[in-house]
C-alpha cells in the first residue's frame, strides 16, 4: 500500500515538475545547498521574512489530514518532517509516544504543525480546528502545510506566535518546500566533500553541516517508522514503512544464527593466530624467512582480515560496517577464484606437467647465463674491458651457476609433489597462490639475484671509492662534521697513494660497471614480473567490491551530496524544491573504501631509483621493509 | 614609511598635503609627471634599493605625481598589484638569471615595457641600480620611444679587474643618452662619472634616506653592565665580516665585559662560528642569523657601539640606522661613507682590524668615561638629516630639469652612441638600437598606440579616481587612505 | 631640513657631505670634484733580469716534463735499462736528500718538525705501493688504444704545467692538483712499458722529478740563487739534449720555446707595462692586507 500510495505523489510532483521544465536550468547538482538566506538566530527577535526550509517526505504527500511530525533544526533554520499524524487523535497520546521516540533515538523529535489534505470540497471548520491546534502543540515556529485538491496547488505558512495568548501578533515567515524520498535519505550515507580550497571551507563546512543534520535526523528517528501501518496502535502515522517482509524473515534468521557462528569462527581464529604467533617462529631464522617470503605476508594479511570480520563486537559506525562488508566480500570472492584455479589444476593433471617443464626451463635459463657471461668475458659489444678483472669475474659467476645447475638437479625427484602440495593452498584463495608463485620465482631465480648482490656491492665500492679519490686528487676533502667539501692540504705520500687508486679504479670501473648493468637489467625484469603478481594480489586484496557493488545497483545509498530540481516556482506560492541525491563518483568509492594491503608499494619514485640503481645501492622495490630473500 | 608622518588618520587630504609642504602645492605643480620606476629589486625582496624605490615613489604620490613600478615575477607574486595610496606595481613574467636578476636579450621586454608605458600615459623612465638588466633594458627601449630617462645608480664598482672593465663598458652604453642621472653620494658621483664617461653636470647627488621615526632609541633595552657592539649587515665578503672575526677575538680579550651581537646571514658566517669555537665565546658573541627590517631596530636598541665594516660603500644606511638609534659608530673610512655622518657621530678607521680595533677602544673609553652623548640627543640630530620628503623634492627638481629637455633623434642617438662608446661597441650597439626601433615599428602596427587602453589612474590624493564626482572622490580616498594604513 | 640655511654672506665654501643642505644645485660640479683620483698606485716596475729569473722556475718545470717524457721514450725503446735508472734515481735521491738538508743547516727540517724516520717511512711506502701495484699497472690498460693513452697524458702534463705553483698568487693554482695530475700521467705512460720492473722504476722515477725535485729547487732559489741559476742552465741543457738524441726539430722547437719564455715574455712585460692606465679613488674595494687566519688557526 504505501508503495502505492509514494507512487501516486511522485507522479503528481513528477508533473509539476514537468510543467515547470521550461524555466531555467532546474536541476541544480550541487553537492552544498546554498539557501538564499540563512538565518542565524532562530529565536522570536527574528523578524518577518526569513526563509525557513521546509523538508517534506514524498509518501507524506498523499496522507490524510493530520499533524506534522518532526525535528526543527534551529542553527538551519529548517524544519524536517518525519510523520504525518492522522485524526483522530488523542493529543496526550501522541504527545507520548513522542516521548518514546525521543527516548529510542535521541532526537528531538516534536509536532511541528499541522498537515491538511483537501480531498473534496475546503472545508472550512477544519481549517479552524487546525489553527486551534496550534495552542495545544506549542512549537514556533508553527507550520501550516495545505494541500488544494487537484495536488497542484499548495499552499505553507509559517507562523510565529508571540505567545499563545495573542495569536494575532503574529508573525509570518516565508517558507520553502523540499521534498524529499524518506526511503533513500533513511538509507544513504552521506559523504561530505573532502578537500576544497579554502576560501570556500567555511562556507561549505556551514552548509553541509546542515544537509548532514537532515540526514543524520531522518537516519537516527528509525523508531518511529518502526511502527506498521496496518498497526491498530493509538495513534495513527503516515510515514514510510518498509516492504519485502518474506525477505526480512531470511535477515531475521541471519542475524540470530551470526552471533554464534561468529564465536565459534573468533574463537577458531584465536586458536590459530596463537598457533602462529607460538615462541618456536618467533627464532631467528624462522622469523628471518617469515619476514621474507611474500606467502607469510599474505596469510597474515588474510588472519587479521577473517579476525576482524568475525570479531564480536559490533561495528561502531557505517564506514567500519562497510569495511567489514568489503572485506568479507573481498575473502569470499579470493577463496572462489582459489578454487576455481585449485579445480582447473586438477582436472587435466595440469600439475605434472608443469613439474616436468620446469627442471628444463631452470636448465635452461642457467644455460642462457652461462653464455651471457662467457660473452662477458669476451670483449661485449667491443668494449675494452680489462683482461684480468673480467677473467676472474667471469670464473667467479660461472662457478655459481655451477653450483646452482646441481642444486637444482638435487631437487628435481620432489619438485612435483612439492608443487602438487603448493597447488592445495589455492583453496585458502588465489592471492594466497599468487604469493606463493612469486615466492617460487624468487626461489627459483636466487642465482641471479646473488649476482645482482655481488656487482652491484662491488660497483658502490668502486663508485664510492673513485668520489672520494677525486676529491682527493683535486686536493679537497669530506667534511663530515659540516657536510661540505672543504679544501685540504695532503703529504707527499697520501697524495701518491691516493693517485695510484685513483687511476687503478678509473681504468677498472667500465669492467665493473658493465658487469653490474647486465645483472641488474636480469634483477629489474624478475623484479617487475613480481611486481606484476604483487599489483595483482594488491588488486584482489584492497578493491571494495561491496562498496562497488552497492554503488551499481543502489546508488543512494552512498551520497555525495545532494541536488535540487524546482517543481514550482510562482509567486504568491512557497517554493517547492525536489531533494535529488547524488551518488558518489565511483573514484571516491574507491579513495574512501579502499582497504588497507599489506604494504607492498613502491616506496621509490623513479628519480630516487635511478639514484640508487648509480650508485649501486640495493634495491627491494616491492618491500616495505629490509632485504629481500637470501 | 615615510607616509606615516604626514596626515593623520581621518584628516582631509589636502589638509596632510599642506602640512607636508606649506605652500609648495600652488606654486610647484606646474606640471606633474607621471613617473615609472624600473628595477628588478622590488617587494617582496627586501634591501637598501628596494626600500628606497617604495618610500621615493609614495613620497612623489604625496607630491601629487603619478607613479607607477615594474619589476619581475617574483614566485607566484606576479601581475598587478597595488600597495598603499595605489602605488601600481607591474610583475612582469620575466625568467630570472642571476641574483634576482633579470637576463637580458634587449628586446624581449620590449613588447611588455612599450604597453605599460603606453597605457600608462608614462613621461618619464626612472631606473634603479645598475645591478637590475631591466632597468638597463628599460632605459634602452624609452629612448627608442623618445622618453625621458632619469637613472639612480646605488653602488660602486672598481676598475681594475675583467668583470668591471666590461661592466664599465655596458654602463657607458646603457647611461650614453640618459638624460639624467642620480647618484647616493659624492663619491658615487665621481665615481659613475669616471665609469660611464659622463659630463658631470648631468649627475645629481641626493642621497638616500632614513625613516627617523623608525629608528628611536630606547636607553633602557641595553644592560649598562655590559658594553655591547653591534653589527647587522650581510656576512659576505664585501661587508668585511674577515675583518669582524679578527676584531672579536682581540676584544673579547681584551675587554671581559664586552658582548657583541650580529645580525644577519650569508656565506660567511662560517667564520664567525669558527672563531666563536676556537675562542670559546658562545656566551660573548650572538649570532642572530637573518633578520627582517622591522626587527633591525630592535637589535640596535640593544647596544651601545654600531660596528660596521663594509670594505666598499656609496652610502651606508646602516650607520645612519644606528645613530639614528643614538649608537656610537665605528666604521671604516670606505666610499661615501665619511660624507654620511658629521665627524663628531662618528669614528672613522682604516679598513683593517688593528685600526677597527682602535676606533672601538676609543668609542669604548668615551662610553666608560661618559663623554658620549645621550641617544635621544643622537636621535634628534641625526633625525634632521636624511628624510625621505627631501629626497623626494630634490629628485622633483631633477624630473622638472629632465621634462623640459628634448629628446634626441634616432639619427643623433646613433651618432652619439657611436661617438660616445668607442667605434666596435658603439657600432654594435647602434646596430641594436636600430633594430629595436624596426621592433618597435613592427609592434606599433601590430597594436598601434591608439586602441591601447588607458590605464585608470589611481595613484594617491591628487590623481584618485579621476572618474567620480569631486565630493565623491575626496570622501572615498580618505576611507581609502585609512584603509589602507 | 632642519639644519640652518647656510648664511650667504661669506662666501660658501662646498663641502663633501651629505648632511647638511648647501647653497649648490645638487648637480654643482666644485673645483675639488675628483681630486681624490689617483693613478697606478699599484703599479710595480719590474727589473728586467729580475724577471728573467723568475721565470726560471717556468723553465724548470717545463724542462722536467721534457725530461720525464725523453726517459720514458728511452725505456720504451728498450735502449735504457731500468735497474741503471732506478740505481741513478736512488743515487741522486739520496745526495738531494743530504742537499736539502745542507743547504740551510737544517733550518727548515726543525721549523717543519719532520723527522728523518718519517721521511724514512715516506720512503718505504712510496716503494713497497709502487713495487706492489706494478704488475696491477701493467695490465691496467692493456684493452685501452695507445692513442688514448697518450691523448691522456699529454693532457694530464698539460694540466700539470698549468696549475703548478710557480709562486704567483692566483685561484688556478692548486699544487695538489698539479701534482696528482702528473703522478696520473706517469702512471698511464708506465703502464705502456714492456715489463712490471719497467712500470715501477718509471712511476718512482716520477716521484723523484715532479715531487721531490721542485721541493729542493725551492730551496734552492730561497738560499743560494745562483747556484740555482746553475742547476737551471745545466737542467735545461741536458733536457735540450736528450731530446735532441730522439727529434733534432722537437728540440729545437723546444729550445724556442725556452728562449722566448724566459727572454721574450719578460720583455714584453716591462713594455707593455709603460702602458699601464689604472684608476684608484675612494669607491675602491679595500683590500684586506692582514693574514686573518691566524685567528683560527
Amino acid at each position: 500500500m504505501g508503495l502505492v500510495s509514494r507512487g501516486t505523489a511522485e507522479a503528481g510532483l513528477g508533473a509539476a515538475s514537468a510543467v515547470d521544465r521550461p524555466g531555467p536550468p532546474d536541476a541544480v547538482p550541487d553537492p552544498i545547498p546554498t539557501p538564499p538566506a540563512e538565518g542565524a538566530d532562530p529565536g522570536s527577535s527574528r523578524g518577518p521574512g526569513m526563509v525557513l526550509k521546509a523538508y517534506f517526505p514524498t509518501c507524506c504527500a498523499s496522507a490524510d489530514s493530520g499533524l506534522l511530525v518532526g525535528r526543527w533544526v534551529p542553527e538551519q533554520s529548517s524544519a524536517v518532517v518525519l510523520a504525518v499524524v492522522h485524526f483522530p487523535f488523542i493529543p496526550i497520546q501522541v504527545k507520548e509516544l513522542l516521548a518514546q521516540v525521543q527516548q529510542a533515538s535521541q532526537v528531538g523529535v516534536t509536532v511541528l504543525g499541522t498537515w491538511c489534505h483537501r480531498r473534496q470540497e475546503p472545508e472550512e471548520s477544519l481549517g479552524h480546528f487546525l489553527e486551534g491546534l496550534g495552542a495545544i502543540f506549542s512549537h514556533k515556529p508553527w507550520f501550516q502545510l495545505c494541500r488544494e485538491r487537484g495536488s497542484k496547488s499548495w499552499s505553507c505558512k509559517a507562523t510565529r506566535w508571540q505567545g499563545p495568548a495573542s495569536p494575532a501578533a503574529s508573525g509570518e515567515d516565508q517558507v520553502m518546500l523540499i521534498f524529499y524520498d524518506q526511503r533513500k535519505v533513511l538509507l544513504s550515507q552521506l559523504h561530505p566533500p573532502a578537500a576544497l580550497p579554502d576560501r570556500q571551507a567555511g562556507d561549505t563546512t556551514a552548509s553541509a553541516g546542515g544537509l548532514a543534520a537532515v540526514f543524520d535526523t531522518v537516519a537516527r528517528s528509525e523508531a518511529l517508522f518502526q511502527s506498521d501501518r496496518f498497526d491498530e496502535g493509538p495513534v495513527r502515522l503516515s510515514h514510510w514503512q518498509s516492504e519485502g517482509v518474506e525477505a526480512s524473515i531470511l535477515v531475521e534468521l541471519a542475524k540470530w544464527a551470526a552471533g554464534p557462528v561468529c564465536l565459534l569462527l573468533a574463537c577458531l581464529l584465536s586458536l590459530v593466530s596463537a598457533a602462529s604467533a607460538c615462541r618456536v617462529f618467533k627464532l631467528w631464522p624462522l622469523s628471518f624467512i617469515w619476514s621474507k617470503l611474500s606467502t607469510c605476508e599474505q596469510l597474515r594479511h588474510r588472519l587479521e582480515q577473517l579476525t576482524l570480520i568475525f570479531s564480536t563486537r559490533k561495528a561502531k559506525n557505517p564506514a567500519q560496517l562497510m569495511r567489514k562488508a568489503n572485506m568479507f566480500v573481498s575473502v569470499l570472492l579470493d577463496v572462489a577464484l582459489g578454487l576455481m584455479l585449485l579445480s582447473w589444476l586438477h582436472r587435466k593433471d595440469l600439475i605434472g606437467q608443469l613439474a616436468d617443464a620446469l627442471i628444463p626451463v631452470a636448465d635452461h635459463v642457467a644455460e642462457e647465463l652461462q653464455h651471457l657471461l662467457q660473452w662477458l668475458m669476451g670483449a661485449p659489444a667491443g668494449l675494452k674491458m680489462n683482461r684480468a678483472l673480467d677473467q676472474v669475474l667471469g670464473r667467479f659467476f660461472l662457478y655459481h651457476i655451477h653450483l646452482w645447475i646441481s642444486y637444482i638437479h638435487l631437487m628435481s625427484p620432489f619438485i612435483e609433489r612439492i608443487l602438487w602440495h603448493v597447488g592445495l593452498s589455492a583453496c585458502l584463495g588465489l592471492t594466497v597462490a599468487l604469493s606463493i608463485l612469486s615466492d617460487i620465482i624468487a626461489l627459483l631465480t636466487f642465482h641471479i639475484y646473488c649476482f645482482y648482490v655481488y656487482g652491484a656491492r662491488l660497483y658502490c665500492l668502486k663508485i664510492h671509492g673513485l668520489s672520494s679519490l677525486w676529491r682527493l686528487f683535486r686536493g679537497k676533502k669530506w667534511n663530515v662534521l659540516r657536510q661540505r667539501v672543504d679544501s685540504c692540504s695532503y703529504d707527499l705520500d697520501e697524495l701518491f697513494i691516493g693517485t695510484l687508486l685513483f687511476t687503478v679504479l678509473v681504468f677498472l670501473l667500465p669492467t665493473t660497471a658493465l658487469y653490474y648493468l647486465v645483472f641488474t637489467l636480469l634483477r629489474l625484469l624478475v623484479v617487475t614480473v613480481q611486481g606484476l603478481i604483487h599489483l595483482l594480489v594488491d588488486l584482489i586484496n584492497s578493491l571494495p567490491l561491496y562498496s562497488l557493488g552497492l554503488r551499481l545497483c543502489r546508488p543512494y545509498r552512498l551520497a555525495a551530496g545532494v541536488k535540487f530540481r524546482v517543481l514550482e516556482h510562482e509567486t504568491g506560492r512557497p517554493l517547492r524544491l525536489l531533494m535529488q541525491i547524488n551518488p558518489l563518483p565511483y573514484s571516491r568509492v574507491m579513495h574512501t573504501y579502499r582497504l588497507p594491503t599489506c604494504g607492498c608499494h613502491p616506496q621509490h619514485s623513479w628519480g630516487s631509483l635511478c639514484r640508487k640503481l648509480f650508485f649501486g645501492e640495493l634495491i627491494y622495490p616491492w618491500r616495505q621493509r629490509g632485504d629481500k630473500q637470501d | 614609511m615615510a607616509y606615516r608622518g604626514g596626515g593623520g588618520d581621518g584628516q582631509h587630504p589636502s589638509a596632510s598635503l599642506s602640512y607636508v609642504s606649506p605652500g609648495r602645492l600652488s606654486t610647484c605643480r606646474t606640471c606633474t609627471h607621471n613617473i615609472c620606476m624600473v628595477s628588478d629589486f622590488f617587494y617582496p625582496n627586501m634591501g637598501g634599493v628596494e626600500g628606497h624605490i617604495y618610500q621615493l615613489s609614495q613620497c612623489l604620490i604625496e607630491r601629487g605625481h603619478k607613479v607607477i613600478i615594474v619589476t619581475h615575477a617574483y614566485g607566484n607574486r606576479k601581475g598587478i598589484r597595488y600597495l598603499t595610496n595605489g602605488l601600481k606595481v607591474y610583475y612582469l613574467p620575466l625568467k630570472v638569471m642571476y641574483n634576482q636578476s633579470t637576463a637580458t636579450t634587449l628586446f624581449h621586454s620590449l613588447p611588455l615595457l612599450r604597453y605599460i608605458f603606453v597605457r600608462e600615459r608614462v613621461t618619464i623612465i626612472h631606473s634603479h641600480s645598475s645591478f637590475s638588466a631591466m632597468a638597463h633594458d628599460a632605459l634602452f627601449h624609452a629612448k627608442t620611444m623618445g622618453l625621458q630617462t632619469v637613472f639612480t645608480d646605488h653602488s660602486l664598482f672598481g676598475f681594475a679587474d675583467v668583470s668591471s672593465v666590461l661592466t664599465n663598458k655596458l654602463l657607458t652604453v646603457s647611461l650614453c643618452d640618459t638624460n639624467h642621472i642620480i647618484c647616493v653620494s659624492y663619491t658615487s658621483k665621481e665615481n659613475t662619472v669616471l665609469r660611464a664617461a659622463l659630463n658631470p653636470e648631468i649627475v645629481s647627488v641626493i642621497p638616500n634616506a632614513v625613516d627617523p621615526t623608525d629608528f628611536t632609541p630606547d636607553p633602557f633595552r641595553r644592560h649598562d653592565s655590559v658594553i655591547t657592539i653591534v653589527v647587522v649587515s650581510r656576512l659576505v665578503y664585501r661587508k668585511g665580516t674577515d675583518l669582524l672575526s679578527g676584531i672579536i677575538p682581540e676584544l673579547c680579550q681584551k675587554y671581559p665585559n664586552l658582548n657583541f651581537i650580529i645580525g644577519g646571514e650569508g656565506p660567511k658566517r662560517v667564520i664567525l662560528e669558527e672563531v666563536r669555537e676556537r675562542y670559546q665565546l658562545h656566551d660573548r658573541v650572538r649570532l642572530l642569523g637573518a633578520l627582517e627590517h622591522k626587527d633591525v631596530r630592535n637589535v640596535l636598541v640593544q647596544g651601545h657601539i654600531f660596528l660596521n665594516t663594509s670594505l666598499t660603500e656609496a652610502f651606508c644606511m646602516a650607520i645612519v640606522e644606528a645613530a639614528s638609534c643614538g649608537l656610537q659608530v665605528v666604521s671604516t673610512r670606505v666610499g661615501g661613507i665619511p660624507e654620511v655622518l658629521p665627524e663628531n657621530l662618528i669614528i672613522l678607521c682604516e679598513p683593517s682590524v688593528k685600526s677597527l680595533c682602535e676606533g672601538l677602544e676609543k668609542a669604548v673609553s668615551q662610553l666608560k668615561s661618559g663623554a658620549l652623548p645621550p641617544p635621544e640627543n643622537i636621535h634628534n640630530i641625526v633625525k634632521t638629516f636624511y628624510t625621505w620628503r627631501n629626497v623626494a623634492e630634490r629628485t622633483e627638481k631633477v624630473y622638472d630639469l629632465v621634462a623640459g629637455e628634448a629628446v634626441l633623434l634616432m639619427d643623433k642617438r646613433l651618432d652619439r652612441l657611436i661617438s660616445h662608446c668607442g667605434p666596435l661597441t658603439g657600432c654594435i650597439f647602434a646596430l641594436l638600437a636600430v633594430f629595436n626601433f624596426l621592433f618597435l615599428m613592427f609592434l606599433r602596427w601590430v597594436t598601434p598606440d591608439s586602441i591601447i587602453d588607458v590605464a585608470v589612474d589611481a595613484t594617491g590624493p591628487k590623481g584618485a579616481w579621476t572618474h567620480q564626482s569631486p565630493y565623491r572622490k575626496k570622501v572615498d580616498e580618505n576611507n581609502e587612505v585609512s584603509k589602507t594604513r | 631640513m632642519c639644519a640652518q640655511p647656510v648664511t650667504n654672506t661669506k662666501e660658501a665654501r662646498w663641502q663633501k657631505v651629505l648632511y647638511e643642505r648647501q647653497p649648490f644645485p645638487d648637480n654643482y660640479v666644485d673645483q675639488r670634484f675628483l681630486e681624490e683620483l689617483r693613478k697606478n698606485v699599484y703599479a710595480r716596475k719590474y727589473q728586467y733580469w729580475a724577471v728573467v729569473f723568475e721565470s726560471s722556475v717556468v723553465i724548470q718545470q717545463l724542462c722536467s716534463v721534457c725530461v720525464f717524457v725523453v726517459i720514458w721514450w728511452y725505456m720504451d725503446e728498450g735502449l735504457l735499462a731500468p735497474h741503471w735508472l732506478f740505481g741513478t734515481g736512488l743515487a741522486s735521491s739520496l745526495i738531494g736528500y743530504v742537499l736539502f738538508d745542507l743547504i740551510d743547516g737544517g733550518e727548515g727540517r726543525k721549523k717543519s718538525g719532520r723527522t728523518r724516520w718519517a721521511d724514512l717511512k715516506s720512503a718505504l711506502v712510496f716503494i713497497t705501493f709502487t713495487y706492489g701495484f706494478s704488475p696491477v699497472l701493467k695490465t691496467l690498460t692493456e684493452s685501452v688504444s695507445t692513442d688514448t693513452i697518450y691523448a691522456m697524458s699529454v693532457f694530464m702534463l698539460l694540466g700539470h704545467l698549468i696549475f703548478f705553483d710557480y709562486g704567483a698568487n692566483a685561484a688556478i693554482v692548486s699544487s695538489t692538483l698539479s701534482l696528482n695530475m702528473a703522478i696520473f700521467a706517469s702512471v698511464c705512460l708506465a703502464s705502456r712499458l714492456p715489463r712490471s720492473l719497467h712500470a715501477f722504476v718509471m712511476v718512482t722515477f716520477a716521484i723523484q722529478i715532479f715531487a721531490l725535485w721542485p721541493m729542493l729547487q725551492k730551496k734552492l732559489k730561497a738560499c743560494t740563487p745562483h747556484s740555482y741559476v746553475g742547476v737551471t742552465l745545466l737542467f735545461a741543457f741536458s733536457a735540450l739534449g736528450g731530446l735532441l738524441s730522439i727529434s733534432a726539430v722537437g728540440a729545437i722547437l723546444f729550445a724556442l720555446l725556452l728562449v722566448s719564455i724566459s727572454c721574450l715574455c719578460p720583455f714584453y712585460l716591462i713594455r707593455l707595462q709603460l702602458f699601464k692606465e689604472n684608476i684608484h679613488g675612494p669607491w675602491d674595494e679595500a683590500e684586506i692586507k692582514e693574514d686573518l687566519s691566524r685567528f683560527l688557526s
